[in-house]
């Protein structure tokens, strides 16, 4: 037997319902398809609430890194 | 919170709807997500051996040039970790959800798929979390990696 019963959680409605054998494995993330799989994959609040964050600060490490690549590469055709 | 009854998971069939509609959105921008950071570890392994090439090819003071090289090679490593192929969890199994489910009612089927999904969900979400750990440290180990670069060329010639 599987599911909640088996873990003897009654107070977790995630539990209560949740079948472990309907779960699979998938070597990639798997994106739903279907009526009740489906669902827009990104609505406006999600894109608002993935713009916060450290993914701010990731355009300046990389223009940082860029900066310093081409510094190496102008101080070493000086020389 | 006590156990639904099937009859209380029959009223509520509308809102299981909404609940595994939103669930399954949610997924899809994991989805998303992780497929990006694969695509930025990608971009820093291969700046990583670009730039290690780069310092081959130079007169470099070979101390810092050996500690260059180390942070590339850590920043490949961790990128590489990053990127890795994982086993995510994937919601429906389809063999099981026809053969168990085909005789239960729409309420039922629908509440299990919703709670299997936040189960996959937060499974998934864990190992993202360690993606993306993995993410920033080869990121870390780029930056440090070009610092020493700049310090092993422009020194050799001090």
């Amino acid at each position: 037997m599987t599911g909640p019963a088996a873990r003897g959680d009654d107070d977790d409605p995630v539990a209560q319902f949740s079948d472990p054998d309907l779960r699979h494995g998938y070597a990639e993330y798997p994106a739903p398809q279907g009526q009740y799989g489906g669902g827009p994959p990104y609505p406006p609040e999600g894109r608002a609430a993935a713009r916060q964050g450290p993914r701010r600060l990731l355009p300046w490490i990389i223009a940082a890194i860029v900066v310093a690549a081409a510094a190496a590469v102008v101080v070493s055709l000086v020389h | 919170m006590s156990p639904m009854t099937p009859q209380q998971l029959a009223e509520r069939a509308p809102t299981l709807e909404l609940i595994n509609a939103e669930i399954t959105a949610s997924i899809a921008r994991q989805a998303s997500s992780g497929r990006n950071l694969d695509t930025k570890a990608v971009l820093l392994i291969g700046y990583a051996g670009a730039a290690a090439s780069f310092l081959a090819s130079r007169s470099s003071q070979h101390v810092l040039a050996a500690f260059a090289y180390a942070a590339y090679a850590a920043a490949a490593g961790t990128g590489i970790w990053s990127a890795a192929v994982r086993v995510y969890q994937d919601v429906p199994e389809p063999r099981r959800l026809f053969t168990e489910y085909l005789a239960r009612s729409r309420a039922e089927t629908l509440a299990a798929l919703a709670a299997t999904r936040v189960d996959a969900f937060e499974s998934n979400s864990r190992k993202q979390a360690r993606k993306a750990t993995g993410w920033w440290i080869s990121l870390g180990c780029l930056a440090v990696g070009m610092i020493l670069m700049i310090l092993a060329v422009s020194s050799a010639y001090w």
